[in-house]
């Protein structure tokens, strides 16, 4: 029995050494230059599956790379830098179909090509499993790295910067269309049209990215529930982070901040259910929180800064719950379109709360209305932009809050803190 | 200027400045300041509630303190007359002199609180713009109805008044039209009518400079384009030099036709 | 000297001055009495400038005064009937204020200091003064610079009787070394010691202007201006219906 074992055993090693050129690994084929093989594609047409190809520091102007089979393609800086796969603004760099365990890292892969017909991208994966990028640099791309009914990859570690004119010609930098199971992490994505894009995917992590000066959303995501965004920071973005038709999401110690510009949302939630938003910053938007159609979500613990609007909320959401944020200097606190409401603001710190606290219990003694009377003004008639900062308006709002008349009478938060929770991201 | 309106500028100024109620008002202004600060913990938000004060308590200050000495110091300036003055240089005189006194009051105890906690930043600059704005044009709209008004209850109250109107009762009724032809596009139309007010006109000049008007999205880009736009900025200088100029220039008519 | 032709001026519907013609020449005291409202006040805030009449002409020194003139009061001294500076102006400073303002040294300020004994208050705010003080401190203020002309009105009000006839002594010197002096005072006494022409107003017309001696020949005994002046007011009175009564007790200031 043991004999044979180890005959099985050895028989095994032979056939896997046979196969792996005698090399005693993966089999492992160089390009660089100057060596044998001087270019990417025909290195994996030559490869096979589990092949590791190391590519040496140089740019390699190649027609498109298509990788079906399971490789790793490796970018090694020998001493000039990561290799560049240099697309030359004409070709799509690299397509993974149908196969899975990819890796690619450690590449430069820049000026790809654009097309208004088909999304052209730097690296797309299309139908595959556990495929892992990471440690690449994209530059000049339309799309970076685009994954396409991908299941299970690993996004790790990548710089994508952009340098999208126009939405209507510019790409995602990450864009995952229909998929599940991804990991999005620690990714800095910038100057594309949606820093990053979700849509039809379920299971996502996004994860500690950095995603700043996009020219619309920052995140935009569609119709894809149970996802987890945690510690991303979201700056500067033409219209903030979107996040649409999808329920159970966990939002937690992000940043949202510097979203500020006519429809500027530090985060817009349309049709969003049963998800948890907590310990977010929200720092300098126009308008920090934006609800539509959303119900039963819980906000917690957030901290918002320095607002035109820190919560605009629909008359067609209901259920969702608002404790112990701080919401602080901000030029309105929460506006809305309905006379009802239908939520629950409950131990809220308010910095425009003027009550008193008699019973030094930490909660103001008197309900604070966080609607304005001006806010509703502004929201009805446009040009009283021209009154804000008034000593009419300052007037008004005194008057509206001791009896509530335009403003909603049932949104209220009935135990206003009176001091700060330090709430925001756990530092 | 020449040598003996200087003097009687020196005299009105030293008359000003000994008003002890003036050193009150600024002291108090910095004691303002310095609780803005203090209870808000940040510069830019204390800057932007002292913006706020000042707009509508810059002119009721220099309402009140020019008309008082105005009819207060009746007698003196009777005085002043007879001895070989022109009107006119008297007038001046205690135009400038009251426009400096008082921009300085504010303008010092505004800066001072600051400088306590030693910030110092382009947002005070702009608010002693403004400040400045104010009380030239509140100064020449006191002066011309203190000449034309004899009687101090009158004149005092007529003052109030004016300033309720322009502190208040002007953006009413800017509300109430804008409710009445809330159907009507009036961006531009309300922002005329904002800034025909001196008061309206400095907000709308403080609301750009802070970013909470960058902020206030639709409605803060329309303010940014209103003082923005050539046509806008134009507007708003204008509308600042004709609050200073006319009334100057008609109380100055009243002043030199004015009996004693 | 002063020479007023043709003035007129009303307000509102009272017509303070009806046409009033006058002069004062340099060398003479010249008083100018009647009831109260009959425009006396207003004649001397004409000649000062501070009202501008509505019709006729002002000479100071030969010189039209202009509506907007200031010049003619370079050589003016004016004296209130009720003075007020700024009451935290020391006299001192006050003093000087005038000196600086006038842009002329004063000639006689240490003797009208010493002669009023005003001395003692020099340091003191003119608010704190009593109302006796604040007139001598007015007197020194309008005759420092030896003015050429010289406006009373009422100087003597407040001033006790030392005081009173230092001042007085002080006038008539004035006018015998060129002034010209306008005189206004209820006390027709006082007039009748210091005045050289007179004239007499009343509802804002000259009714009489000449030398004082003429006017106390008015009156049946023709021994003093008072008598005079009360004698011209009484059948003035029987002559006229009593609706047309002239007014008393009402004084525009």
């Amino acid at each position: 029995m043991k004999i044979l074992i180890w005959v099985a055993a050895w028989v095994g090693v032979l056939g896997t050494s046979l196969s792996q050129a005698s090399s005693g690994g993966p089999q492992t084929i160089r390009v660089c230059p100057s060596c044998v093989e001087t270019s990417i594609r025909k290195a994996i047409d030559g490869a096979r599956a589990g092949a590791v190809i190391q590519v040496s520091s140089g740019t390699y102007q190649e027609e498109a790379i298509v990788i079906q089979k399971s490789i790793k393609l490796m970018g090694e800086d020998t001493g000039a830098g990561l290799p560049v796969i240099d697309g030359q603004k004409k070709v799509a760099p690299i397509t993974i179909i149908k196969t899975d365990q990819v890796e690619i890292s450690g590449f430069v892969i820049k000026d790809t090509g654009s097309s208004y017909v088909e999304d052209v991208a730097a690296i797309k994966v299309i139908d595959s499993k556990n495929c892992l990028i990471r440690h690449n640099r994209f530059e000049n791309t339309t799309f970076g790295i685009y994954l396409q009914r991908a299941v299970d990859c690993t996004l790790d570690d990548n710089e994508l910067r952009g340098q999208a004119k126009d939405e209507s010609s510019g790409g995602n930098g990450i864009h995952i269309w229909s998929g599940s199971g991804h990991t999005v992490d620690n990714n800095r994505v910038s100057g594309h049209r949606d820093g990053i894009y979700l849509e039809f995917v379920s299971h996502a992590k996004i994860l500690r990215n950095d995603v700043r000066k996009n020219l619309r959303y920052g995140l935009h995501f569609m119709q894809s529930s149970d996802a987890d965004y945690f510690s991303n920071y979201f700056s500067e973005n033409g219209s903030g982070v979107a996040v649409m038709y999808s329920k159970k999401i966990q939002m937690r110690d992000n940043h949202f901040v510097l979203s500020s510009g006519q429809s500027s949302y530090g985060l817009l939630l349309k049709e969003i259910h049963d998800s948890v938003i907590e310990n977010n910053e929200f720092s300098q938007n126009t308008v920090a929180i934006f609800m539509e159609g959303s119900n039963r979500s819980k906000f917690r613990s957030n901290r918002v800064v320095g607002s035109g609007w820190a919560l605009r909320i629909m008359g067609d959401c209901e259920g969702n719950e608002f404790e112990k944020n701080d919401f602080i200097q901000n030029a309105f606190d929460v506006t809305t379109n309905s006379s009802q409401s239908a939520n629950l603001f409950k131990g809220n710190y308010w910095s425009h709360y003027s009550g008193y606290d008699l019973d030094r219990n930490g909660v103001g003694d008197v309900p604070y209305r966080p609607v304005s009377l001006s806010s509703v003004v502004l929201e009805q008639i446009d040009s009283s932009y021209v009154l804000l900062n008034s000593f009419l308006f300052s007037v008004l709002d005194q008057v509206e809050r001791a009896l509530p008349s335009m403003t909603p009478e049932p949104l209220k938060d009935e135990e206003p803190a009176m001091a700060q929770f330090g709430a925001g991201v756990r530092k | 200027m020449n040598q003996s309106s200087f003097k009687v500028f020196k005299y009105e100024l030293l008359n000003t400045v000994r008003n002890r109620w003036l050193a009150v008002c600024s002291v108090l202004v910095f004691f303002v300041t310095v609780g803005f600060i203090k209870v808000s913990g940040d510069f830019d938000k204390a800057l932007l509630s002292m913006t706020s004060l000042s707009v509508v308590g810059v002119p009721l200050v220099t309402v009140l303190f020019s008309s008082l000495y105005w009819y207060y110091n009746d007698r003196f300036t009777q005085l002043l007359l007879t001895l070989p003055v022109k009107r006119q240089t008297l007038y001046v005189a205690r135009y400038l002199s009251h426009v400096g006194a008082l921009a300085l009051c504010w303008v010092g105890g505004v800066t001072l609180g600051f400088l306590v906690y030693l910030h110092f930043s382009a947002g005070i600059v702009l608010l002693s713009v403004l400040v400045c704005v104010l009380v030239c044009v509140f100064v020449a709209i006191t002066m011309a109805v203190c000449a034309k008004v004899s009687d101090r209850m009158k004149g005092m109250g007529l003052l109030f008044g004016l300033w309720l109107y322009f502190a208040l009762i002007h953006d009413g009724l800017i509300l109430l039209i804008l409710f009445a032809l809330r159907d009507y596009p009036l961006d531009s139309v309300s922002g005329a009518l904002g800034v025909l007010n001196p008061i309206g006109l400095a907000r709308v000049v403080s609301l750009m400079h802070y970013e909470s008007a960058m902020l206030l999205g639709h409605a803060g880009a329309l303010v940014r384009n209103l003082l923005t736009s050539s046509t806008g900025l134009v507007i708003a200088l204008a509308v600042g030099l004709v609050w200073v100029i006319v009334p100057a220039v008609i109380g100055l008519r009243i002043f030199q036709k004015k009996d004693f | 000297m002063i020479r007023l032709v043709d003035l007129k001026k009303s307000y509102a519907a009272v017509n303070a001055l009806n046409g009033v013609s006058a002069q004062v020449k340099p060398g003479s005291i010249t008083g100018i009495v009647g009831p109260n409202g009959c425009g006396k006040t207003t004649l001397i805030k004409c000649i000062l400038g501070l009202v501008v009449p509505d019709q006729g002409q002002i000479f100071v020194d030969g010189v039209e005064v202009h509506s907007r003139g200031w010049r003619h009061r370079e050589n003016l001294g004016y004296m209130p009937q009720n003075p007020e500076f700024p009451g935290n102006l020391r006299v001192n400073e006050l003093l000087e204020m005038m000196a600086d303002i006038r842009g002329v040294a004063p000639q006689s300020r240490s003797e009208l200091i010493d002669r009023f004994e005003v001395q003692p208050f020099l340091d003191r705010p003119f608010g704190t003064l009593s109302g006796g003080t604040k007139q001598k401190v007015a007197v020194v203020s309008a005759l420092m610079f030896n003015p050429k002309i010289i406006i009373l009105d009422e100087p003597t009000v407040g001033l006790d009787p030392v005081s009173a006839r230092r001042f007085k002594d002080l006038i008539k010197a004035r006018a015998a070394s060129g002034a010209a002096v306008l005189l206004v005072s209820h006390i027709l006494s006082e007039m009748d010691q210091l005045v050289d022409n007179m004239v007499f107003m009343l509802e804002g017309r000259v009714e009489f202007s000449g030398a004082a001696s003429d006017l106390r020949k008015l009156s049946e005994e023709g021994l003093s201006i008072e008598s005079a002046v009360i004698q011209f007011l009484e059948r003035r009175e029987q002559a006229l219906p009593s609706s047309r009564k002239p007014l008393s007790g009402e004084v525009r200031s």
